[in-house]
Parts: C-alpha cells; sequence; structure tokens
C-alpha cells in the first residue's frame, strides 16, 4: 500500500505532487461536492503528519461558499432581488465545538457576508474576503470571474492564532487556502496544524490548493471544460510552483557559492596573514635569542663561534663561515676565520679568500649578496688563479654573504653555501642580516671590553711583579680581575724578604675601579715595601701607610693585611686594618681566621692598629685574599668565608694546585670583584721541600716521549718508582695536548711537594682543554678522559700569553 | 731527542691469521708507524688479524686511537680484529675507557688464534 502520508516538516514539491494524486484518488467515489469535501477534511486529517509521524492537524474544515439555493418563494420574489449568499462547513474532520451544531455535523451555515460568519469563522472567511468572494456578486448575476488562489497562515505569534482551546490540543498554527472552485463558488480548506510552519512550505500550499479544487471538483460532476481549464490551471501552478522553486535554489545557490568563495578568499587571507605574523614573530624570536646570546658574550673566540653557528642555522646554509679582523698587539690588522656545519681541516688547506669580485662586495661592506647560483654570477670566476673556487672546495651554488659592519668599518662579513641552487630565501637574507647587526654590536662591546681589560691587566702586571721566592717557604699567588668588570682593581698581594730571615706578608685593597684605582694601589703598596724594609712593626707600618692614603687620596678607602713571618720563632705577628682576616691551618689542619683584632681601614687619620701574635710551626699553611674571593653577589659573606674554612679543612696538596682548586669552587670564573690571594706553605722537613725538574720543548711529536722519559727520571731520583706509570700517561696526554692544539713552545714542570706531585704543561694558547666522554668505540678525545681518570686532581689556570694545565697525583 | 722506539712486524700464521707484533711504545709520536702497517694489511671478509701487544711497554690515548680505528675498519670490511699479551698497565687503561668491552682481549698470540678459528 503506498504511503498517504505527507510530513509537514519536510514538506516538499514531491510531496505536493504526491498529495494531488492522492487526493484525487481518494474523492474518486464522492458523489457530490459536499460529499467530496468531507473526503477532502478527512484526507488531509489523516494524512498530514508532524516529524515524528502524529497526526499534524487535529481539526480540518472545508468551507464551500454559494449562492444560496433558490427557495419557491423567493423566485417568485423576482430575478432582480439580490442572490443571497452562504458560507457552509462541508466537510469536518476532527473534533471543534464551536463548528458542530447541536444536531450533528456541519453545522456552520452561515449568509455572508456577515460578522457572525467572520466571527465562526475568521480565517476562511478573512481569505474569501482578500478574494473578492462576495464583493462581485452584482445585481445581474454575472458570473464573478475566475481568480487565483490564496494562502493564509497565522503563526502562533500573530494576533489571530488559536484559541485556548485549540492550543490545549497543542495547535500552534492556523492556515487556510482556497480559491474559486467553479465559476460562483468558492472553497476554503483550514488547517489547525500542530508544527509551525515554515513560510516556504505556505507558499507550497497554493499548488495544493489547485489540486484541492480539482478534487472538489470531480465530486460535483463538473462540465468538462471546467474540469479541463482546473487541471490546467493546477498544472500551472505546478509549473509556477516549480519555477520558484528553481529560482529560489538556484539564488541561493548563488549566494551560496559566492558567500562560499568570499569566507574561502578571507580564510587565505587569514591563513596568509597569520604565516606572515608567525613567521614575523619567528624571526624576530630566532634573533632576540641570536642576539641575547651574542651581547652576553665578551670573550671574542666564543663570540663569533656563536655568530656563525647561529646565522649558519638560521640561514639553511649547508656551512657557513665568519671572516672577522682583528688587530694584533702591533696594530696590525690580520683576518681569522671561524666555521660551522663543516670541519675546519676542509678549510685548512687554502689560502685565506682575496678580494675577489665576489668577496668583494662583502669585505668592502657594499652590501648584501644573495645569489640562486654564484656559479652563474657575473662577477663570479674572474680571478687568478682558481677562477672560482678552489680545487677540493666544498661544492656552493646557493650563495649568501652579509658583511659586518659597525659605523661604517667592516669588521667581517658572514659566508654561507649550499651545493643546491636556489636555497637561500629573503627570510634568510632577513634573519642573517639581523644576526649580523647584532654580531657588530657583540663584537664592538667585546673589542672594547678587551681594550680596556688589557690595559687594566697591563697596568696591574706593571704594579704586581712577580713575588720572589723565600727559602724554607713554599708560596704562590694569584691575581684574577673581576669577571664581567672592566678596568684594573685596587688589589694587591706582596711578599717582601726581609734582612734577618723575616719574611712580610701583604694584601690589600684600595677601593674604587679603574686606574686611579690601581695607581693609588701602587704607591700605596710601594710605601708599604719601603715601611717594610725599615723594619717596623705591623701595627706601625699600617699607621703609616694611613697616615699616607690620607694624604695622596683623601677619602680613597683601604682595606690592609700586614703580617711578618718569623720562621726561627715559628710565628706571625699581624695587623689588619678593616680587611677579611688571613686564614691559617696549623699542621694538625685546624683552620682558624684571624679576626681577633681588627682595626679600621686605611685613611681614616692616624691611629694605633692592634697587632696580633700567632704560632705558626712547620707544616702551617697561611692564605691571605682579598673579598672577591668570598664575596659574590647573593651570596653572603659568611657562607663564603664558611665555604673557604671547609676548603681549607679538607684535604690539601700542592700550593699551585689548591689554589686553583679553591678559585674553581669558590669563584667558578662569575666572581663579580677582583681576587687577589697570597698562599704560602711551611713544609715540615727538608724531605717535604718543593723540588722540581722544568723542561721546554718545541711543539713535535718527539716532545712526548721526550717528556715522558723527563718525568720517569725524576721519579725514580725522588724515589717514588710505584707513581712513573701514571705520571708518564699524565706527561704524556698533556704534551700530547700542547703539540696537537696549542702548537706553542711548551714548558713541562714537574714538582714534588710531601706527597703530593705535580706535573704543569704551559703553552701560549688561551684554549682550555676539556673533558670529552668518548663511547668506547669511538676514536678520539681520550686524553683529557685518561688525565681526569688517573689524577687527584687537574685544572687550568690562564697566565700571560697562555695557559698551565695541571695535574696532581698523590704520592701514599 | 729520544730516538723513536717503535717496531711492527708482520706474520701470517700458521693458522691463517694476520699477525702483527708490535714492540715498544706506542704514542703521539710512534702511532703514525702503526697506523701505516695497519692499513697495509688486507682485510676481506672472513679474514682475521690479531695483533700482539705483549712487547707493548707503552700505549697512550693516540695508540687507543689507532687501535679504534683499526678495529672499525675490520668491522667494516667484516674481518676479525682482536688483541693478544696485553700487560697489566695497559689492561688497567683499556678498563680506564671502557675499550676492554669493544675489544676481545686474549692473553696471547695462541689463544686469540684459537679464538678466531672457533
Amino acid at each position: 500500500m503506498q504511503d498517504t502520508r505527507f510530513d509537514l516538516s519536510a514538506f516538499g514539491l514531491s510531496e505536493v505532487a504526491r498529495c494531488g494524486v492522492h487526493l484525487r484518488e481518494a474523492v474518486s467515489g464522492a458523489s457530490s461536492a459536499d460529499a467530496a469535501a468531507q473526503v477532502v477534511a478527512e484526507f488531509f486529517h489523516d494524512s498530514l503528519v508532524d516529524g515524528r509521524g502524529d497526526r499534524a492537524c487535529p481539526v480540518v474544515g472545508v468551507f464551500l461558499s454559494r449562492p444560496q439555493a433558490a427557495p419557491a418563494a423567493q423566485v417568485v420574489a423576482g430575478p432582480r432581488a439580490r442572490q443571497e449568499r452562504r458560507l457552509s462547513l462541508a466537510g469536518l474532520s476532527g473534533a471543534y465545538a464551536p463548528w458542530h451544531g447541536t444536531e450533528g455535523s456541519a453545522a456552520l451555515d452561515l449568509p455572508v457576508p456577515s460578522p457572525e460568519a467572520a466571527r465562526q469563522a475568521p480565517l476562511a472567511y478573512r481569505l474569501l474576503d482578500r478574494l473578492g468572494a462576495w464583493a462581485t456578486a452584482d445585481p445581474d448575476g454575472a458570473v464573478p470571474p475566475l481568480s487565483g488562489v490564496d494562502v493564509v497562515h497565522v503563526s502562533d505569534s500573530q494576533e489571530d492564532a488559536p484559541d485556548e482551546a485549540l492550543r490545549a490540543e497543542g495547535v500552534r498554527s492556523l492556515l487556510a487556502f482556497g480559491g474559486t472552485l467553479s465559476p460562483g463558488e468558492w472553497f476554503a480548506v483550514v488547517l489547525f496544524c500542530r508544527v509551525a510552519l515554515a513560510a516556504d512550505v505556505v507558499d507550497l500550499f497554493s499548488a495544493v490548493t489547485s489540486s484541492a479544487r480539482l478534487a472538489l471538483l470531480s465530486g460535483g460532476r463538473p462540465p468538462p471544460a471546467l474540469e479541463a481549464e482546473a487541471v490546467r490551471t493546477s498544472l500551472e501552478d505546478m509549473e509556477n510552483l516549480v519555477a520558484r522553486r528553481a529560482a529560489h535554489l538556484q539564488s541561493t545557490v548563488a549566494r551560496l557559492s559566492s558567500v562560499t568563495a568570499d569566507l574561502r578568499r578571507s580564510q587565505q587571507e587569514l591563513e596568509q596573514r597569520e604565516r606572515q605574523l608567525r613567521d614575523e614573530a619567528t624571526i624576530v624570536e630566532l634573533l632576540q635569542q641570536a642576539g641575547s646570546a651574542l651581547a652576553a658574550e665578551l670573550d671574542l673566540d666564543t663570540l663569533v663561534q656563536h655568530a656563525v653557528d647561529a646565522a649558519t642555522g638560521l640561514s639553511g646554509a649547508a656551512f657557513g663561515a665568519f671572516f672577522y679582523n682583528v688587530l694584533g698587539e702591533t696594530g696590525e690588522s690580520y683576518l681569522l676565520y671561524v666555521l660551522s656545519g663543516v670541519d675546519r681541516s676542509v678549510f685548512d688547506k687554502f689560502p685565506m679568500p682575496r678580494n675577489t669580485q665576489v668577496f668583494e662586495e662583502t669585505f668592502r661592506g657594499l652590501g648584501v649578496m644573495r645569489s640562486d647560483d654564484i656559479t652563474a654570477d657575473p662577477r663570479y670566476g674572474h680571478n687568478s688563479p682558481h677562477h672560482g673556487m678552489p680545487e677540493g672546495h666544498l661544492p656552493v651554488r646557493s650563495y649568501l654573504a652579509v658583511p659586518v659592519t659597525s659605523r661604517g668599518t667592516v669588521l667581517g662579513g658572514f659566508f654561507f653555501g649550499h651545493p643546491e641552487r636556489g636555497v637561500f630565501t629573503e627570510r634568510h637574507e632577513r634573519l642573517v642580516t639581523g644576526v649580523a647587526a647584532q654580531t657588530a654590536v657583540a663584537l664592538h662591546n667585546a673589542q672594547t671590553y678587551r681594550q680596556e681589560r688589557e690595559a687594566a691587566m697591563e697596568l696591574q702586571r706593571h704594579l704586581l711583579p712577580t713575588l720572589p721566592r723565600v727559602e724554607g717557604i713554599a708560596s704562590t699567588s694569584r691575581y684574577l680581575p673581576a669577571a664581567r668588570d672592566r678596568g684594573a682593581g685596587g688589589d694587591w698581594v706582596d711578599l717582601i724578604p726581609l734582612p734577618d730571615g723575616e719574611v712580610a706578608l701583604v694584601v690589600g685593597d684600595v677601593m674604587g675601579k679603574g686606574v686611579r684605582a690601581a695607581a693609588v694601589m701602587g704607591q700605596i703598596r710601594t710605601a708599604c715595601r719601603a715601611y717594610a724594609r725599615l723594619g717596623l712593626a705591623p701595627s706601625e707600618v699600617l699607621e703609616h701607610l694611613s697616615v699616607l692614603v690620607d694624604d695622596i687620596a683623601p677619602g680613597c678607602i683601604t682595606t690592609c693585611v700586614y703580617a711578618v713571618l718569623d720562621p726561627a720563632e715559628d710565628r706571625l705577628r699581624a695587623a689588619v686594618a678593616g680587611h677579611l682576616p688571613p686564614v691559617l691551618r696549623d699542621p694538625q689542619g685546624r683552620v682558624r681566621f684571624l679576626d681577633e683584632r681588627v682595626g679600621p681601614p686605611l685613611g681614616v687619620g692616624r691611629r694605633r692598629y692592634p697587632q696580633q701574635e700567632i704560632p705558626v710551626p712547620p707544616g702551617s699553611r697561611l692564605l691571605l685574599y682579598t673579598d672577591g674571593l668570598v664575596e659574590r653577589r647573593g651570596r653572603p659573606i659568611d657562607d663564603g668565608l664558611r665555604s673557604l674554612r671547609e676548603l681549607l679543612a679538607g684535604p690539601v696538596g700542592e700550593i699551585e694546585a689548591d689554589c686553583d682548586s679553591w678559585l674553581d669552587t669558590l669563584a667558578d670564573g662569575q666572581h663579580d670583584d677582583d681576587i687577589a690571594m697570597l698562599y704560602l706553605h711551611r713544609p715540615e722537613d727538608a724531605s717535604q721541600q718543593v723540588s722540581a725538574v722544568v723542561r721546554e720543548y718545541a711543539p713535535v711529536s718527539g716532545a712526548v716521549p721526550d717528556a715522558r722519559q723527563l718525568v720517569s727520571e725524576a721519579l725514580h731520583e725522588w724515589n717514588l718508582q710505584h707513581l712513573v706509570n701514571d705520571m708518564m700517561l699524565i706527561a704524556d696526554e698533556m704534551v700530547a695536548n700542547a703539540v696537537r692544539h696549542a702548537r706553542t713552545p711548551l714548558r713541562v714542570e714537574l714538582r714534588r711537594a710531601g706527597e703530593r706531585v705535580v706535573l704543569e704543561v704551559t703553552d701560549s694558547s688561551t684554549e682550555e682543554p676539556r673533558l670529552i666522554v668518548s663511547h668506547p668505540g669511538e676514536f678520539g678525545h681520550r686524553g683529557i678522559f685518561l688525565v681526569n681518570a688517573i689524577a687527584t686532581r687537574w685544572g687550568t689556570r690562564r697566565i700571560d700569553g697562555g695557559k698551565v694545565v695541571w695535574a696532581e697525583v698523590k704520592a701514599s | 731527542m729520544t730516538e723513536p722506539d717503535l717496531t711492527v712486524d708482520q706474520q701470517i700464521h700458521e693458522a691463517g691469521p694476520v699477525l702483527l707484533k708490535v714492540t715498544g711504545e706506542l704514542d703521539h709520536h710512534t702511532a703514525p708507524r702503526l697506523t701505516q702497517a695497519l692499513e697495509d694489511v688486507h682485510l676481506s671478509p672472513g679474514t682475521a688479524l690479531v695483533v700482539d701487544l705483549c712487547d707493548l711497554t707503552y700505549c697512550d690515548s693516540t695508540g687507543i686511537t689507532v687501535l679504534v680505528t683499526a678495529y672499525q675498519r675490520a668491522e667494516a670490511a667484516g674481518s676479525s680484529f682482536s688483541l693478544a699479551g696485553l700487560g697489566r698497565d695497559l689492561t688497567r687503561m683499556f678498563q680506564t675507557v671502557g675499550l676492554d668491552q669493544v675489544f676481545a682481549l686474549h692473553p696471547t698470540t695462541d689463544a686469540a688464534v684459537a679464538a678466531v678459528r672457533h
């Protein structure tokens, strides 16, 4: 059985068409127009459903409006009498009290036009009124012209919405449709719907109206011409409807597609903009990262390597180089380079690049050069002897070169290469140009810093000559300028042998920075030496110095320790002027600070300084130092002093090694202030006297076995055969490192101090060895690893014009 | 300057493996000689190379690098590589750098050759 139910919530063209067919089938047996009207009412009542398949219209009424059948009396009244019309409810399906008469169904039958009819069947009345159903009746009884159909829809929100009773039924809207049935007769179908009808569904009912008319007509055996006309009208309505729908669809599709295109376009624009912004942000972020890393770097070698690594990473190059100009000690300029992405050995064999047509652009600072294929560049290949890249050069097609300039001076240039064409984009260029600008600033900073620092160090060197060696006492000193500061400090230490075998020990600190502090320090130090040689007692020396400071540098606060060690009497006399107390370790390993009687700093007028006397038996160790050793930003000075006490109380060894490892622990290259140290050891007996062998070597591989032999012979002589193997291996690795990497003349010193043996290798390179842990299957980098594994301690200290790598081994 | 003190003798063991006997001190200075001798040995799949170190009195990190390089070359060629006759000091050093886990170490050349044949 065919499905004759139509879902009003999904009512479309095909529903309209099917509805017409079924409607006509349903009325096929109807014998009169009234019978057909009842069938039509039942049809809509039964067939229309909501989205869930439930009845959509609880009440359906079909109204017919026609001239009143003339009773005999009225016929008598004459043809000219005004013809009466009535509106009657010809079909009703569903329960709706106002429309049920007291004597059965279809009780509604009222003359029209009349207020009564408008009140009882408001919607049908309004519809027919709008179509002109009664206004047209004229005295001649002329047939009113066939008019179109109409649809009236009243939704919940409108004035004449369903009344309370209907609402209780769930009725949410009223729909009336109708029109001319046959000349002079009208019809109207009223649906009480539980479904809220959409506007386009309401529109569809104009075609349903035609079908309903056909159905109603077929019940009353209409003249064939009328029926044909009704069919034609129905078809036309359907066609019109389809055409309207199609046009509507078309315009909807057109609007949709234009909206879609707009959306797509704006989405693309958004995406592109977002990409640009992201890109921009990434560039800024990358440059910021590179910039902050560079700005923080003051060491030139590290700086240039950071710069080339950062720029190469950002450029997407296969490899990159940074060539930079350096001023030598005598003011001559020479060119150095660092590489990234490729081992230095690849370029070692080539001479330095010259001002060829390609390089000139960069070396003269003329501008950025970016080429998708440098070998196709007109400037390429014109210079002899290579006419392009020298034989064995890494292949380069894509080329990018950016000069690094500062205030009109070319400091250097970045060069990037890639074996494929077209690798470098505008973005790469922007990134590298950004790094180049930051590199220029950082280079300038580093050079300024280095110059000032060197000047300060130079001054310090002149003012702090090497301390003399004293018989029976092992001593060493250190001076380190502040790690992140420029300018000379006012720290000094001094060791002055006195005529009667005594030794004066001095440490001092002129407050302030720069050349003035250094100059004041120099004067104080010289005066102090003079007072020392006069044989003045420590308290007297400080008293004189205080007056001197008042004279030469009023207000320049200076702290100082002056002590005299008398080895014959095993005692130390010391006076302290506002300085951190010296620290003493006795032969039993007990540690004390000499802080019992501390006087005010120098430069606050003439005053007496208290003097203390401390026993210093053989085996004692004494450390004088300035505050830079223990003071650190963000660390209380007491913590520094406690660490210092712990270090001295711990295992101690050879004095140089002690100094270096304490400096590593306490300062670790981060000290905010200058550090000066004077460290002494009184050996307990002659066998613990320091003995040493020293030999210098050229940087050739033969130095390695020679140094081993030196070590072996010395240890046999010192009766320390059991250390031969370890020390030979240490000497071998340290000398081989110097030969391989420093390539400068080197000096090997082996010292014995009591239970310790220390080997020092001095070379003229400032590059420090690093501990690298190789996996067993890898080759190389095992030298320092072995030293680290064998030695008790090892380390590096920078000295003028180079460095010392040292390693200490315990004899017992 | 001390005269360089390293010799390398190549023999073919009757059982097949190539035998390199290294005598003297192996360091930065003498390492190139052993490197050359090791490179001269033809390595192919199935062949075996035994380096006899019982008369090696000294070896430093450069020497270790030479041996690691040779070991890697032998591995790549599908050839076996073993060390024989390490003294106490050398064994300790090999342990220090973790190479006792990489190299096949044998007390004598005979033991090394026997191990190869298995």
